[in-house]
């Protein structure tokens, strides 16, 4: 269903999609991780979000959007992207959320958008554990929205969050003593 | 990863239901192990919370809002020709009808020159028959020519024979004179106001066409329903004047 401008529909679309518009670009990025295909990613979930718009539940838009935008990204740019190194989104049984070694970003197009050190070693965890923390800790998605984005059980988008957010301790052990998140004693 | 790490991961997010909140809220209240994964998951969300933002950008959303637009253009496009598809395609039909039969009325009015000249050449390799003298066209060729927009000048020519055929089907005369300047021939049929492919050169005005004919000048028009061609090997301004002379 499309509307025209001027179409209270259409206005009604722009007005959520213009919100979140930097929630999606954002994760697209954080997905991608590089800029081209994110922008691609991102333009591409509005256009199907767009043309879906009647089916849309009146909940939680911007859940929505991240829903259709991780779909697209596992079922088209992933494929694209893949390599025999690549960690799978439906691999739960990964014994190490870090990421491998050529999944990590010092060699890609990383721009200073997600520059930091937090951001660098959110790149470093593994891809699967990664969307995770990244669609509950910076788009604030609840377990049930994440879990119909990814297509997988609630159990499962537990787990993931919590070795998640464990590989994350680890990649930012030194960082977060230092910025004062950690203290001495916590750090194993 | 442990349960209890995921517990309390799952606590801090609100996501456990009564049942495991009351375990989580226990273990919390006095195992040191459930207070540091709790500790950690806490500080590591919001670390990720404060460091990562979202990522704003005018230009490509500028650039998505385009594309809202086309699609809108693109899906009004599909709908028109969708809504209009059946009446473009009758009006295209009827159009193609019209000027089908727009030109089968033109071509039942019109004779080919190739005719014409087939007819001029079938009736000369025939022979001409005798034809009475009389200046009156009725007496010479009989019906319907009687009604044929001329007359026999028999003063300045002699009328030296009549040849009856068919122009794509109508019926057709050539009636052959002589006069001072050598024999002329003078072509009539009835039905037809164009002859297509005749060769026009020079002489043409509203009333004539001039051209050639199996090689030999002539000088055509059209009066009453009938359509005349005078056919002579002279200059084409003595065929008109030899066309005033015949014209009623």
């Amino acid at each position: 269903m499309l509307f025209r401008r001027g179409d209270p529909q259409r206005d009604r679309f722009e007005r959520m999609a213009e919100t979140a518009f930097p929630s999606v670009l954002g994760t697209a990025l954080r997905l991608t991780r590089n800029r081209e295909d994110a922008n691609d990613l991102a333009q591409e979930a509005f256009v199907r979000a767009y043309e879906a718009f009647d089916r849309f539940d009146g909940r939680n838009f911007k859940a929505w959007l991240l829903r259709i935008l991780t779909n697209l990204y596992i079922n088209r740019y992933r494929k694209q992207m893949r390599t025999g190194t690549t960690a799978s989104l439906d691999v739960d049984t990964a014994p190490d959320p870090a990421a491998p070694e050529s999944e990590e970003p010092d060699h890609l197009v990383f721009d200073n958008l997600l520059s930091g050190e937090v951001e660098e070693a959110l790149a470093r965890v593994a891809e699967p554990f990664r969307v995770a923390v990244l669609l509950s800790d910076i788009e604030g998605l609840t377990y049930e929205e994440i879990a119909q984005a990814l297509e997988v059980p609630i159990g499962t988008v537990r787990s993931r969050i919590a070795r998640g957010r464990a590989a994350l301790r680890k990649e930012l052990a030194e960082f977060a003593l230092r910025e004062g998140y950690l203290r001495e004693g916590d750090f194993e | 990863m442990n349960d209890i790490s995921e517990l309390m991961s799952a606590y801090l997010d609100g996501e456990l239901d009564a049942k495991e909140t009351e375990r989580a809220q226990a273990l919390l209240a006095q195992d040191p192990r459930a207070q540091t994964a709790y500790e950690e998951a806490k500080q590591m969300k919001s670390l990720v919370l404060a460091k990562c933002a979202p990522i704003e950008d005018p230009q490509l959303w500028k650039v998505v809002r385009s594309r809202f637009d086309e699609m809108d253009r693109a899906k009004r496009s599909e709908a028109f020709v969708g809504r209009y598809a059946w009446g473009l395609c009758a009006l295209f039909v009827v159009a193609i009808l019209s000027a089908a039969f727009m030109n089968r009325i033109g071509a039942g009015r019109s004779v080919s020159q190739a005719q014409v000249a087939s007819f001029f050449s079938q009736v000369q390799n025939a022979g001409l028959r005798q034809a009475p003298r009389s200046a009156d066209i009725a007496d010479v060729v009989g019906m319907p020519f009687q009604q044929a927009p001329v007359r026999i000048p028999s003063r300045q020519c002699a009328l030296e024979g009549v040849g009856q055929g068919t122009v794509d089907g109508r019926r057709a005369v050539l009636l052959r004179f002589v006069d001072e300047a050598g024999p002329f021939a003078l072509l009539m049929f009835q039905g037809a106001d164009r002859i297509h492919g005749m060769e026009v050169s020079g002489e043409r005005n509203s009333d004539f066409v001039g051209g050639r004919l199996n090689g030999h000048p002539y000088l055509a028009w059209t009066e009453n329903d009938f359509t005349m061609l005078l056919v002579g090997d002279r200059p084409t301004s003595e065929l008109f004047d030899l066309a005033a002379t015949l014209r009623r």
